[in-house]
């Protein structure tokens, strides 16, 4: 358990400052609620009165538009855009460290198999992002509780703050995975960037592309918050997409990391 | 002049695949037009245009008149200019730190040439990459609006927001390459850019959302020449001077920084 202790507690400061980055990230935005509501509220009237029909597919509900739980739906796109680049960045960081820092020799050395050295990096990795998760979905709790006038759908709350522990682990899997497959990893920064950045903007452009098809590839996508109001639950297939990539990601990392030729320097 | 040579070489398989993404984000976001005009949706278009501010943001939409063609390419330009950031900041802070990552600084620094003089190459590198970023987005974009539409002639409209991403870029290339001049450690300067990139995104989210936070502007690049303007022909003339000032600023420093700094070994 080496490993997983070392791992740890090198993590303590990366977690601290991501979870302090979510946290004001929840906090202004959700302060930004009253004000949002003022300019929003003289809209209601004129939802009342649309057909539901139309409404859904506009994909609004107007559950999502006038209260703080739909507030919140909002920017959890924003909040889960952070998440993932926590999830992606110490999944590369941790695993892809040896490579990076060209030390392969130094910890394949010691007395422990490769397969035991991956799963306490993983663990380590995944243990960290539920520390952040938890701080998040309690910090997101209270906020809401605060803002919301309404009663909080809590059911609903639930649906939507688990998407982020499992968008993260997503993003740490496949994280594990590319820092495995690189031969050498020059940033991880960079490389977290552009593939998260990448697929975030994948998901802004639906709004001009809405291509079914593409929401598949899209991770942001995944958990559709106007599905989540109206339906209480997560959509299927998207959620068979996810634990697909999660499940693909760490496996293969394993079945790679476990058979592949490393280099000592 | 070799180390400017060798450095467009070496990133010539990065910009391979950016170019693949523009033109396919570019290319499918364009191409939808047709079906968004023909689809009647345009009225849709005009009934999102006189909702609140804070409405529009919730479709990202913000502070884009989607009525014309001029303002739908807008949404476009808006997307391609995220990525444009997230590629200027991964060049900024990759090309000048990357010799010391790599342990190749002493093999670059025992050459017959000033550091002073390796900064300036691997600016005009860095700039480079950025200038063909924008000149490959200019050129796909006024492609395939001549082929899907060329009765709407938008060249001018293009050419100003082409170089207001440019200007933007070179922003964000300025302040990340700064950084990784004056910090000895890569890993930090990294992190700091993707902090910066971060924070201006989502205060640029905040203003789409909230009306009266016009005095956040200055600390957004995003936000520094908004599409309304940039349809009606005109940069805002003080965030003009005033990006350039910057942009100015922040390399004068990395030249007045870089020569003299320790380097990591």
């Amino acid at each position: 358990m080496n490993v997983f202790r070392f791992e740890f507690k090198q993590l303590f400061k990366s977690t601290l400052s991501w979870s302090l980055a979510l946290a004001l990230v929840v906090i202004i935005f959700m302060s930004f609620y009253p004000v949002y509501y003022e300019q929003i509220a003289i809209m209601k009237p004129l939802f009342d009165n649309l057909p539901e029909l139309l409404l859904k597919s506009l994909g609004v509900n107007v559950d999502t538009l006038f209260t703080g739980l739909g507030f919140y739906s909002f920017i959890l796109m924003y909040v889960q855009l952070i998440a993932a680049m926590q999830g992606m960045m110490i999944g590369l960081g941790i695993v892809g460290k040896e490579v990076r820092l060209k030390m392969n020799d130094f910890i394949l050395t010691k007395p422990m198999t490769r397969s035991s050295i991956l799963i306490q990096k993983s663990l380590a990795i995944f243990s960290h992002i539920l520390i952040t998760w938890t701080l998040l979905s309690i910090l997101s709790y209270v906020m809401l509780t605060t803002v919301e006038t309404t009663d909080l759908k809590f059911n609903i709350f639930l649906l939507f703050t688990f998407s982020t522990l499992l968008l993260q682990v997503m993003f740490a899997s496949l994280g594990i995975l590319t820092a495995v497959l690189l031969r050498k990893l020059k940033s991880v920064v960079g490389v977290s960037m552009s593939v998260v950045f990448t697929l975030f903007v994948m998901n802004l452009m639906q709004a001009i592309l809405d291509e079914p098809w593409l929401r598949y590839f899209s991770p942001f996508q995944w958990f559709e918050k106007s599905y989540i109001f109206y339906n209480s639950s997560y959509e299927w297939p998207m959620l068979a997409m996810c634990a697909l990539v999660t499940i693909g990601s760490c496996v293969g990392a394993y079945v790679v990391y476990t058979h592949k030729d490393i280099h000592a320097v | 002049m070799n180390l400017y040579l060798q450095e467009l070489k070496s990133y010539l398989k990065t910009m391979m695949f950016w170019i693949l993404g523009i033109v396919f984000m570019v290319g499918a976001g364009i191409g939808k037009y047709e079906a968004l005009s023909s689809g009647g949706n345009m009225d849709l278009a005009t009934i999102l245009g006189s909702m609140p501010k804070a409405f529009m943001a919730i479709f990202g939409l913000s502070g884009i008149p989607i009525d014309s063609f001029g303002g739908f390419y807008g949404m476009i330009y808006a997307y391609v200019t995220i990525m444009g950031a997230v590629f200027a900041i991964m060049i900024g802070s990759g090309i000048l730190a990357k010799e010391e990552r790599d342990k190749t600084a002493e093999f670059l620094m025992v050459k017959p040439i000033s550091r002073m003089k390796i900064l300036l190459l691997k600016l005009a590198a860095a700039s480079t990459l950025v200038v063909v970023f924008v000149l490959v987005t200019w050129g796909t974009s006024a492609a395939i609006i001549n082929k899907v539409s060329p009765t709407d002639t938008i060249s001018n409209e293009l050419a100003y927001m082409m170089i207001a991403m440019f200007i933007i870029m070179m922003f964000y290339l300025a302040v990340s390459f700064f950084l990784a001049a004056f910090l000895k450690d890569a890993k930090k300067s990294s992190q700091l850019s993707l902090i910066v990139m971060l924070t201006s995104y989502l205060l640029s989210v905040i203003m789409g959302i909230i009306d009266n936070t016009d005095f956040l502007r200055i600390l957004v690049p995003f936000q520094y020449f908004k599409v309304i303007d940039l349809l009606d022909l005109t940069l805002d003339p003080f965030y003009l001077v005033f990006s350039l000032v910057a942009i100015v600023v922040a390399i004068i420093a990395s030249a007045y920084f870089y020569p003299k700094r320790d380097l990591m070994i």
